[in-house]
């Protein structure tokens, strides 16, 4: 067997040279069809630096018949096996149902199922083409971006979540958006990111994640953007674009976030008056309780959070030094007000639009089946159960983590 | 003086018969028709698995001088032995077949784009064929090698996959009753009856005082083991098991233990495939053994060729396709294999609980297993 | 007066001992002595190194001394023999006078008589001297064997750090004096034979009587005894008749250059087996485990000691298997290698113009071909070899383009893990491109069933009623104690159970203090 099998061995090339080894996809709209660009290894010979890579696109259909079209262009199988990170433009979310889009890609058993989806205002191929040079890879941002909102923000974004959250009852799936930043100065599109993150209570390492550079071409510097907005799908369509502010609420009913900023204003107590003060949860302690009263499904989130004081200003916004080594009521109260009114908002987000980030269902479902089903067998539509459910909020912060 | 092997090795035996084939395709098949409620399915698998195990220990036990066919036809005549064993040894062929062709779906599916029938199929004949015709005393040392590696790549490659679990994904359970359930382990039961082979080494094991004892103790840490990995698969996969068809790979994608080194689904590939193949030859040799019982030979050489040969003509015939086999397997090999098992677990019943005649002596042997002479080394010389 | 009357009687006794000399010379049968003489030479085919060195007794008596030149120690011959037989007189005739040679005139310990021509002529070709007296059929033979012997020194596959430093020779005597200076004790017993019809190589089974087992002694003995072949030049001649699997690449029979590991293995209840001429003893059975074990082991801490053998262990798996899965993953696998990697890898392999698999096995092939080339090249000519290997070959090479150097690399790393096991390294080499093979044309896949295959076959070899992977198949708990874990002496109360031997008791038990006292 072996002397009828190595002779054609011996002659097979390596599959570096077969295959085109593709690292990041992005997906856009190119009039009716759909544009799909990859970023390949390209080889450098004998090379001690970093890797280069490159950047084709084709159009067609589906996934599948651009990767074929792309295939034909290189001559070279695409190896989607080491795919990372796939961006995905709004005009693709918004024209196409993604279950249906990515099915293709789901079935096959090539691409990871840790493959990161990023979702993007502007056109996915800026994205991955955003860097200085053309051939610097934008694959290791993309991924630390991601995960690091994956790690704050509990926004688990990758294909696999994807498409288990899509097809689960509850049918809310979510990404991470990133945005091209156009700005020309270098130091200003720094700033003003840098302000948006503070403003906005993105980390600091958020911010820092913006990359700027002029490409070989000399035009305007372009930087990925990231700002914490997530977009939802529901059943594989997408119905919005929120704000990391819109879903703050959301981060207080879930224990695997961490690091948000937040602000208590009108503080009044024997030593401040009318002072707002700036501090970040260093993580938190959820309980959730539900139950199905008249019909009415209830939530009881009691919410501990182990905050730590960043800053505190007076009432002329004059930074105030002494520091504060106890939360007491008024502080209490404030945060608490707080917490109830940012859940308040996002609840009524999801009801308006009509998604289930947190995974409602299964909460009711798991815990009171029958009275769950019963009260979506009630519903006109149940896909819209989230209409009737109630959630009250009792937030305190038990550490000062000073 | 016969080949012997350790009651070690046949814990080991029985391990592996446990073991294999729960953590590829079965999950998946049960998801099917048990959805949240798979899990308990998988335990009843369990259960009738190592009641199996158990059944065929103290049956070996009691009679540690006869293989099977003799001891079979002192019960049942002749005839009926040669019926039982056609039967199992059928079973057996097609559970080998059908592992065969899903190890060959597994690498296509995990680490090969395309795969040629034949650079599978001649390396593997020759693997299982060789320690097959080579004998119980062969298969039971290999264990014991392999069986070290399958610990450490089982445990390497699932152990940080337990912080992914939410342990609720499938609550709340029996949600329509319990008929999910026994439907799991109906269509599933092709999956389960491994512990069969056991059978065929009667009269080949030193016997230890507490050798039921120990083998039950060590296949429930392997059905524990089963369980969990099962569990995890469906509370980490959630509703996409629908979509997994095999569960030992694309649960090790989830493991977060070195993602600089890469996934750890390729430790998962050789430790499925050191596990699969392990038990075809342990299958193959129970065929050789028990069909040279009835046809005469004084070596299973023939009838373990026959029965590749056998093997490889109905992969061809069913062109080598996973689907084809499932829906077959389906459609007609669960009733059979819940036929075989029913058969066979109230044969085992009714066989250990049947009073010794007066004519038979038992002889228990004494185990020295310090000593450990290798029995099959003394014709060596 | 006085000195007239000396002068007298010295003339007398002059003429009475010319008078019993001519008695005797007119009772001598000159043609008797010189047509044994002639006998022998034409027996030896009038070799040039055949010498017969004539003399008489005091007494007249015709002697030859018959040897080969520079096997004896001719100095002894010469004091203890001729020197005595001259100086003495034989005083008898007939085989008396031989008798009377070996007991009374010659002055040496070894010497007894020939049994017949062909004793004689076989104890010339092992270095001894034949005593021939004219009238005599009997034949005094003299032990003198002066060969050109070795000095024990440290042989130079077997160094230790710490431990003893002495190595067999060549000379089957000294290779017994180095064990018995070890094992001095009365059940150690010495079997000898002969071997081979135009070498006549002597060969002992050594054993201790009261831990060998009965039935491998015997097997062994049968099985030496069933040689029938023209020459036996070193040892492993004799290990090719042992071994039950005999065409397999795996070395069935066991062999050490130093004494003290002879000794070792002998007092776990092996067999050894010393073969004139060769410095390298046999021992059986033997298992794998055995290549595992270092002398260095047990002359340094249990800890290091096992660190050191999973060393070997898994650089010896490495060995093996890296080369066939780096050819495994360029061609078939690209997806399971990290990405990382996969880029260094992709950027060395550009413009390479060989495929992966031909290019390992060339690098594979130029290794070992460096490595034969520099065995038998002169001493004065390693360096400048080793410069060609590692400059031109290794890094010109690369920077030229025609080889990549993670395949170097590889190749060169698992060349130097094949030496963590030694006695292995040429199995382990061939292995090594087998494997190679494998996963060029299987893969992965390919790889697993071979490595399964191997095992196979590992596991069912048996030698000496020893599976060769004990104590890992079968498992035998007892012998963990020095497999991969070594724990400390103190710890070997039995002997190993893998090795058949009728006494298991090796260190005595604690309770048993009372003996010890007594």
């Amino acid at each position: 067997m072996l002397i009828v099998l190595t002779p054609s061995s011996f002659t097979t090339p390596s599959q570096f040279k077969s295959h085109a080894i593709a690292t990041s996809m992005a997906l856009d709209t190119a009039e009716d069809e759909l544009e799909l660009t990859i970023q390949i290894i390209k080889p450098q010979p004998n090379s001690g630096s970093g890797p280069k890579y490159q950047h084709i696109s084709s159009q067609g259909a589906t996934i599948s018949d651009c990767i074929e079209k792309l295939e034909m262009q290189l001559g070279r199988i695409i190896g989607l096996g080491h795919c990372a990170t796939m961006v995905i433009s709004d005009d693709v979310c918004t024209k196409y149902n993604l279950l249906y889009t990515l099915d293709d890609l789901i079935r096959g058993n090539e691409l990871g199922t840790n493959t990161l989806l990023i979702h993007t205002m502007d056109k996915a191929k800026d994205i991955l083409t955003s860097s200085a040079a053309e051939e610097n890879n934008t694959q290791d941002l993309l991924m630390d971006i991601t995960q690091l909102n994956q790690q704050l923000y509990s926004t688990k974004t990758d294909l696999f979540s994807f498409y288990n959250n899509s097809i689960s009852p509850h049918s809310t799936a979510i990404m991470l958006s990133l945005d091209i930043n156009n700005d020309a100065q270098q130091g200003q599109s720094n700033s003003e990111s840098g302000a948006q993150g503070a403003a906005s209570g993105s980390t600091s390492a958020t911010s820092d994640s913006t990359s700027n550079s002029s490409n070989s071409s000399g035009q305007q510097s372009k930087s990925i953007k990231s700002q914490g907005d997530i977009s939802i799908f529901v059943d594989g369509n997408l119905v919005d674009t929120l704000s990391y502010q819109e879903l703050k609420g959301f981060n207080w009913l879930d224990s695997k976030t961490k690091r948000n900023l937040f602000k208590l204003e009108n503080i009044s107590s024997e030593e401040l008056t009318n002072a707002t003060m700036e501090l970040v949860n260093l993580g938190q302690n959820i309980k959730l309780e539900t139950s199905i009263t008249n019909n009415t499904p209830l939530i009881y989130a009691k919410v501990d959070v182990r905050a730590k004081i960043l800053k505190i200003q007076d009432e002329n916004d004059a930074i105030l030094t002494n520091q504060i080594s106890y939360i007491d009521e008024s502080i209490q109260s404030a945060f608490k007000e707080l917490v109830q009114k940012e859940v308040d908002d996002s609840i009524k987000l999801s009801k308006e639009k009509n998604f289930d980030k947190l995974n409602f269902y299964h909460l009711f479902e798991k815990n009171h089946y029958k009275e769950w089903q019963q009260y979506l067998a009630n519903l006109d539509d149940p896909d819209n159960y989230m209409q009737g459910i109630q959630v009250y909020v009792d937030a305190a912060i038990t550490e000062n983590a000073q | 003086m016969t080949t012997q092997i350790t009651t070690r090795e046949y814990i080991l035996f029985a391990m592996f018969a446990v073991l294999t084939s729960k953590i590829m395709t079965m999950p998946h098949v049960i998801y099917n028709y048990a959805t949240h409620d798979a899990i308990f399915s998988v335990l009843l698998n369990m259960l009738i698995e190592l009641l199996l195990v158990v059944l065929i220990t103290l049956l070996i036990a009691k009679n540690p001088d006869k293989t099977f066919f003799e001891f079979l036809s002192s019960k049942i005549t002749k005839f009926g032995a040669t019926i039982v064993i056609i039967i199992i040894s059928l079973y057996l062929l097609l559970k080998a077949t059908f592992i065969l062709q899903e190890t060959y779906t597994f690498f296509l599916h995990t680490i090969y784009e395309q795969f040629n029938i034949f650079y599978f199929f001649v390396p593997v004949f020759l693997l299982i064929g060789y320690m097959a015709i080579k004998g119980v005393r062969t298969i039971g040392k290999s264990l014991e090698i392999f069986g070290f590696f399958v610990v450490i790549g089982l445990g390497i490659a699932f152990i940080n996959t337990v912080g992914l679990a939410t342990f609720d994904a499938n609550l709340p359970y029996f949600r329509d009753g319990i008929s999910d359930v026994f439907a799991g382990t109906f269509y599933s039961s092709f999956y389960i009856g491994n512990s069969l082979v056991l059978l065929f080494l009667m009269g080949k094991v030193k016997i230890n005082s507490k050798i039921t004892q120990k083998t039950l103790l060590c296949c429930s840490l392997v059905a524990l083991f089963v369980l969990i990995m099962d569990f995890l698969f469906y509370d980490i996969l959630g509703y996409t098991v629908i979509y997994s068809t095999f569960a030992l790979s694309d649960l090790s994608q989830f493991n977060p233990f070195v993602s600089d080194l890469g996934h750890l689904s390729w430790l998962s590939i050789i430790v499925g495939t050191v596990n699969l193949f392990s038990l075809v030859a342990i299958m193959l040799y129970s065929i050789g053994e028990g069909t040279k019982q009835f046809c005469k030979t004084n070596t299973a050489t023939i009838p373990i060729l026959f029965a590749l040969a056998i093997m490889f003509g109905t992969c061809y015939i069913l062109k080598f396709d996973l689907k084809v086999f499932n829906e077959i397997i389906i459609d007609y090999g669960t009733y059979f294999a819940t036929s075989v098992l029913g058969i066979v677990t109230i044969l085992l019943f009714i066989l250990n609980i049947v009073r010794r005649s007066k004519n038979e002596t038992v002889t228990k042997q004494s185990n020295n297993i310090s000593s450990n002479i290798d029995a099959n080394s003394v014709d060596a010389i | 007066m006085h000195k007239l009357l000396n002068y007298f009687f010295d003339a007398f006794e002059y003429i009475f001992i010319q008078f019993d000399k001519l008695k005797t010379k007119k009772g001598t049968n000159k043609v008797d002595l010189q047509k044994r003489i002639k006998e022998y030479q034409d027996i030896f085919h009038h070799t040039c190194d055949l010498i017969v060195r004539t003399f008489e007794s005091a007494d007249g008596i015709p002697c030859a001394l018959i040897y080969l030149d520079n096997a004896v120690d001719k100095l002894l011959l010469a004091e203890s023999v001729i020197e005595k037989v001259q100086r003495l007189s034989i005083g008898t005739q007939g085989n008396q006078a031989i008798d009377a040679c070996e007991h009374e005139i010659v002055a040496y310990v070894q010497v007894d008589t020939a049994k017949d021509t062909q004793d004689a002529v076989d104890s010339i070709l092992t270095g001894f001297a034949m005593l021939l007296v004219d009238g005599s059929d009997k034949i005094l033979k003299v032990q003198c064997a002066k060969w050109f012997i070795r000095s024990p020194s440290e042989p130079p596959t077997s160094a230790v750090v710490k431990g003893p430093r002495e190595g067999f020779v060549e000379d089957i005597n000294t290779n017994l004096s180095l064990l018995r200076k070890r094992l001095k004790s009365n059940n150690l017993v010495i079997e000898q034979t002969q071997i081979g019809r135009e070498t006549n190589t002597q060969v002992r089974i050594c054993y201790l009587q009261n831990l060998a087992s009965p039935k491998i002694v015997a097997k062994i003995r049968e099985q030496i005894n069933q040689i029938d072949i023209d020459g036996v030049v070193d040892s492993s001649y004799i290990s090719a008749f042992l071994g039950h699997n005999r065409h397999s690449m795996f070395k069935q029979i066991g062999s050490t250059e130093k004494p003290d590991i002879a000794a070792a293995k002998i007092l776990e209840g092996r067999v050894a087996i010393m073969v004139d001429n060769s410095p390298i003893v046999l021992t059986v059975p033997f298992l794998l485990l055995e290549d595992l074990q270092n002398s260095d082991d047990y002359y340094s801490t249990p800890a290091k000691a096992t660190f050191l053998r999973w060393l070997r262990l898994i650089g010896a798996m490495v060995a093996i298997l890296l080369p066939g899965i780096y050819v495994a993953m360029t061609l078939y696998h690209y997806n399971v290698i990290p990405i990382k990697f996969l880029v260094t890898i992709t950027n060395s392999i550009q413009g390479i113009p060989l495929p992966p698999f031909l290019e390992t096995l060339f690098i594979i092939l130029l290794f070992e071909t460096l490595y034969e080339a520099s065995l038998r090249m002169p001493r004065y000519l390693g360096l400048a070899l080793s410069v060609v290997g590692a400059l031109i070959l290794g890094d010109t090479a690369v920077k030229a383009g025609l080889i990549s150097s993670p395949a170097v690399l590889i190749v060169a790393v698992t060349g130097v893990m094949s030496y963590t096991i030694p006695e292995q390294s040429s199995q382990i080499s061939l292995l090594r491109i087998i494997f190679t093979f494998v996963g060029g044309i299987l893969g992965l896949y390919g790889m697993i069933v071979g490595a399964m295959i191997l095992i196979a076959y590992l596991v069912n070899m048996n030698t000496y009623q020893s599976s060769y992977l004990a104590p890992f198949a079968p498992y035998i708990s007892n012998d963990q104690k020095d497999a991969l874990i070594k724990k400390p002496t103190t710890s070997q109360i039995t002997r190993p159970n893998s090795i058949p031997n009728i006494n298991h008791r090796r260190l005595a038990d604690e309770n048993d203090n009372s003996n010890n006292d007594s």
